[in-house]
């Protein structure tokens, strides 16, 4: 990479990516059908990764492709794949989000004025000697971010276990519910006296 | 850099709540039936634990000692609210297993995610640096989650969570992208301390105040605070009772500590606080609007549970007035806040307690009209049940009372707040009349049919220590104080 | 190419993200603008990164997904379970608590 000023290859990569991001971020949150939406995402996720690159970010890039587009994705199928319906109206068009929406596009525009003439206009030099290598990221990610390295693995065993806890069926435990409450009519009923009958047996472990 | 154990030895509780948490998890694949409750006990030991850990660190702690390259701090502030966490987390197991059994879904990765969100807090308050920050705040909320949606029987339970969920991750949103902006604009710069010695070239672009806002937009969200309270009072209404006392409480109290440490420290800078476009005017905005708007909405409740959760809404409008006078140099707001954090968390923990023990699985009991003749069946929990909402209303000896007696006395110290403490005063006279509705169905009217309560002896023991700490806090709050006081104020 | 063009993608994608989570009825989609939002914040932080060479961004960046991917699994799950009792994975007909 030059320098002075992006090259026009540079441009050309930059401007494609971008707009097919945009593009196909635009076609996720519009599809009706979520099967649509969630392949628009994984196309966005895969041009972001070439945009990372593109900011010498190869590991991300990496990473963006196998755990965004991969593993992220796939739990998304998964999912549609057990409650796909289609939307007989998908929008939510409510004003206070519509003007929540508008304010951000205004934002936007605002953002747009200030970022291209507040910063220079330059090209950042090159990158530092392995800069975004794997070698480079671990050295940070385990001498700095020790820490948070360590720390993400209690969110990470909260999320696999919550996720189990949340989504697993709860038929056992009405069973279970229901199991006790017919164990307890059946000691109510121990305890009338019935005419004629001898007490009903106390065996309340054989009924389910 | 080497790897220092003796770092480890401070963050104690931490380790001491995730591990406990972990072994609840190990021990759950082993417990069947009645031995379940032994998992309740294991969590109670737990916390237990971290609070011995708390005590034997006090003294330690009075210099904060930074960790992990400045990722975390510990300091006397950050041990008192750690203090708070974890007798929320102790009381909200005291109350769960009979609340649980009753409504048939006692398992015991609820009390592991109990721990892990009360570790979730911890890190949350020991952060000083957006990373840990972030991730304290993840752990925290995914817990939470968690919590709220577990109850597989409820509809309203995974409603509530999902609501919940989705907001909670749009302002996780924000939080990334405002540190992001933070980042790039003060040069690389990701600890508190770095931020704030970079503010002012940073403030020199924009998209700084973007980020900064973000970040707030983000904790508005986690507080509940006026313009991002919409999830709030369904995701408290759905959740199981106990866990709705622990969100409002524990959650709540979390997000602020970590709001009153960043806005003492990363983004402390006059650049940042004072002006238009200062954090402390808006923050003054938004507290009145958000505890006037609290009121009025809790004033229109009939469910008592959602009423509780407008009214914590409504502290949370009070809890802001002490953070913008802190904000505005007052040196006595900073304990106030922690002081108001601690009395709100025992008496809220209290009163959805109380909510928690009057219903059954068949019948709820959730209308203020279902309150009816507590007062003659069951005298002492009404006693307690009225304590905790005169507390909420600050009514003289609680310690709610004191609470917003120093809250207002300190924000009475900055001229500009006169008027946000009139309207709070204001505020809070209104929300007696709402709390007082409980208390007269309770004790003048008669009730309709038979009370059918959950009983168990964790949940009495439980209402007893609120209703002690309560009353403690109404008795002693000039200890309380003088501990929260001891935070070193840098 | 200059950070700027970067950052205004970064933002275009947060707001596309933003909109979907307020616009859409559809919980899953909304989820998908949450994904939307949080690249949003990696593309900025990688843009920074790069334009300060300092890989604390990298490193942030890296965090940050498997943060999304935490978040991601539980919302799911609340999701499934939602949708096991209602049927529906539609925000506006998950009306039960209203007033």
């Amino acid at each position: 990479m030059s320098a002075g000023g992006a090259t026009t290859v540079d441009m050309v990569v930059f401007g494609v990516l971008a707009t097919l991001t945009t593009f196909f971020a635009l076609f996720t949150i519009t599809r009706r059908n979520p099967v649509t939406a969630v392949m628009s995402l994984v196309a966005t996720f895969f041009c972001l990764a070439g945009i990372y690159a593109s900011l010498s970010a190869h590991f991300l890039a990496v990473i963006q492709v196998l755990v965004y587009a991969g593993a992220i994705m796939v739990l998304f199928i998964f999912v549609i794949m057990i409650l796909n319906r289609e939307e007989v109206a998908p929008f939510s068009l409510r004003p206070l989000r519509v003007l929540g929406v508008l304010a951000g596009v205004y934002l936007l525009v605002k953002i747009i004025d200030v970022v291209t003439v507040g910063l220079p206009e330059a090209v950042p030099g090159a990158a530092p000697d392995g800069f975004g290598t794997v070698a480079a990221i671990g050295d940070v990610l385990f001498r700095d971010f020790l820490y948070p390295f360590e720390s993400i693995s209690v969110l990470l065993l909260v999320a696999i276990v919550g996720g189990v806890v949340v989504s697993r069926s709860h038929q056992k435990e009405v069973a279970a519910v229901e199991a006790h409450d017919y164990r307890h009519q059946i000691e109510e009923l121990a305890h009338h006296d019935y005419p004629g009958e001898p007490p009903a047996p106390a065996a309340p472990e054989g009924y389910h | 850099m080497s790897f220092d154990a003796t770092q480890l030895f401070a963050y104690a509780p931490m380790l001491i709540l995730i591990g406990m948490g972990c072994l609840i998890l190990l021990a759950e694949t082993f417990a069947q039936g009645a031995s379940r409750a032994g998992l309740a006990w294991l969590g109670i030991a737990g916390c237990v634990g971290a609070l011995i850990a708390i005590v034997a660190g006090w003294a330690g702690a009075a210099e904060p000692t930074t960790h992990f390259q400045g990722m975390l701090v510990v300091d006397r502030m950050a041990l008192f609210l750690d203090g708070t966490f974890v007798a929320a987390a102790l009381l909200t197991l005291l109350f769960a297993p009979p609340y649980l059994r009753e409504q048939g879904f006692e398992f015991g990765e609820f009390y592991a995610m109990v721990l892990f969100a009360t570790a979730g807090m911890v890190m949350v308050i020991h952060a000083t640096h957006l990373v840990s920050l972030l991730i304290g705040i993840e752990t925290m909320s995914l817990a939470a989650y968690v919590l709220t949606g577990c109850w597989r029987r409820s509809l309203r339970s995974a409603e509530g969570a999902i609501k919940y969920f989705l907001m909670g991750a749009f302002a996780t949103g924000f939080l990334v992208y405002g540190m992001a902006m933070v980042y790039g604009t003060t040069g690389g710069e990701l600890s508190y301390a770095g931020i704030a010695s970079k503010v002012p070239q940073a403030t020199k672009s924009p998209l700084f105040y973007l980020g900064e806002y973000f970040i707030l937009v983000a904790l508005g969200f986690k507080v509940a605070a006026v313009p991002f309270h919409m999830w709030a009072p369904d995701a408290y209404e759905g959740a199981p009772t106990p866990v709705t006392g622990f969100m409002a409480a524990g959650v709540k109290a979390a997000a602020f500590g970590a709001i009153v440490r960043l806005l003492g420290s990363a983004f402390a800078s006059p650049l940042l606080v004072f002006d238009f476009t200062g954090w402390a005017s808006v923050l003054a905005v938004l507290a009145a609007a958000t505890m006037t708007l609290g009121n009025l909405a809790a004033i229109r409740q009939d469910n008592v549970k959602r009423l509780l959760a407008y009214s914590s809404i409504s502290h949370a409008g009070y809890l802001l007035i002490g953070v913008v006078a802190s904000g505005l140099g007052v040196a006595s707001a900073k304990p106030a806040v922690l002081f108001y954090l601690a009395s709100y968390t025992f008496t809220t923990l209290g009163a959805f307690g109380v909510v928690a023990w009057i219903g059954n699985r068949s019948d709820e009991r959730l209308y203020v009209d279902d309150w009816a003749g507590v007062g003659t069946a069951r005298p002492a929990v009404a006693l307690a049940m009225t304590l905790f909402l005169l507390s909420l209303g600050g009514v003289p000896p609680t310690g709610g009372f004191f609470g917003k007696f120093y809250l207002f006395r300190a924000a009475m110290e900055s001229p500009q707040l006169h008027w946000l403490v009139v309207v709070a005063v204001v505020n809070s006279m209104v929300s007696v009349y709402y709390y007082l509705r409980v208390v007269v169905s309770m004790y003048f009217r008669d009730s309709t049919r038979a009370l059918a309560p959950t009983e168990g002896a964790t949940m009495r023991l439980g209402l007893l220590l609120t209703a002690i700490a309560v009353v403690l806090l109404g008795i002693f709050p000039g200890t309380v104080v003088e501990w929260a006081g001891s935070i070193a104020l840098k | 190419m200059p950070t700027t063009y970067y950052l205004v993608l970064s933002f275009v994608l947060f707001l596309i993200g933003t909109a979907g989570v307020l616009l859409r009825r559809n919980a899953l989609i909304a989820l998908m603008g949450i994904e939307l939002q949080l690249n949003g914040g990696n593309l900025a932080m990688l843009a920074f990164s790069r334009e300060l060479g300092d890989l604390k961004g990298h490193v942030f960046a890296f965090i940050i997904i498997a943060l999304a991917a935490a978040e991601a699994a539980v919302g799911l799950a609340i999701l499934v379970a939602l949708f096991r009792g209602r049927q529906t994975v539609n925000l506006d007909e998950a009306t039960l608590m209203k007033r």
